[in-house]
């Protein structure tokens, strides 16, 4: 079962607790503020600072 | 007459088919918070990491649709959010998460008015159990004057709600989460993270 639209529209980004929106993809959440990428992995986004990956 | 009371003492008749009591798989943490304030929120949330470690699950601050006692305490304007944290916790500790819990709504206080009420959980794989000070018939009593809800139960593939489920746990945003959480937890109990 593939995450829902809905989950993903409510996530908050936990290092500035803004909002976080999918790519074009739905691999990854963007809080555009932190400029950080939250992967989704097995469905599952992974909402870790420590593992998020910076925007170029 | 005069007698001392003598309680009955059940022996199990087969010993061989006692099964050993084992503590359960620690669970995750999901804790929910009610607010008006965004920044007594924000501090909420910073004490509570301080204490559980790094959330890895953060709603969007939404409303709170709901009419309760918690309108006269705060006043109206209402929000709510979920969190979950990455550190699992066992079973056996959700009295002193809620007292812990308890103490973060006490200072953070203002003139004796609750700023921000603090709802702490557990989430295994089998059910959904909220911490509560409050006695009610489907209540069971831990220690420390807390007692155990137990708000959801997972029955064929999803946590499902029971008739005393209040409103906002039976959202289908918050089962969801839940859902996805459930899956994490999974993962977690064989010491790994998803895709890791
Ligand atoms: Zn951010």
């Amino acid at each position: 079962m593939a995450i829902s639209k809905e989950l993903l529209e409510i996530l908050a980004c936990p290092k500035c607790k803004g909002p976080v929106e999918p790519d074009e993809n739905m691999t990854a959440l963007i809080c555009r503020q932190c400029r950080l990428a939250y992967e989704i992995r097995e469905d599952i986004p992974i909402m870790l600072i420590d593992e998020a990956k910076p925007l170029d | 007459m005069g007698q001392a009371f003598q309680p009955a003492v059940w022996v199990c008749p087969e010993k061989s088919i006692m099964s050993r009591p084992k503590e359960p798989l620690p669970a995750k943490l999901v804790i929910r918070f009610l607010f008006r304030d965004f920044g007594v929120q924000v501090e909420a949330l910073r004490r509570i990491e301080k204490i559980f470690g790094q959330m890895d699950y953060l709603s969007a601050p939404g409303s709170f649709p709901y009419t309760t006692y918690y309108d006269r305490e705060m006043g109206g304007g209402i929000r709510r959010q979920t969190a979950a944290y990455l550190d699992l916790v066992g079973q056996v500790t959700l009295p002193d998460i809620k007292l812990r819990t308890n103490a973060i709504e006490e200072q953070l206080s203002q003139a004796g008015s609750r700023q921000v009420n603090i709802d702490p959980g557990m989430l295994s794989e089998e059910r959904f159990v909220l911490a509560t000070g409050k006695n009610f018939t489907h209540r069971i009593y831990l220690r420390d004057g807390i007692f155990a809800d137990l708000t959801l139960m997972y029955q064929k593939g999803a946590y499902r709600p029971l008739p005393w489920t209040y409103p906002d746990y039976r959202e289908p945003e918050f089962i969801d989460l839940l859902g996805v959480l459930r899956k994490k937890l999974r993962f977690q109990q064989d010491g790994k993270l998803p895709g890791r």
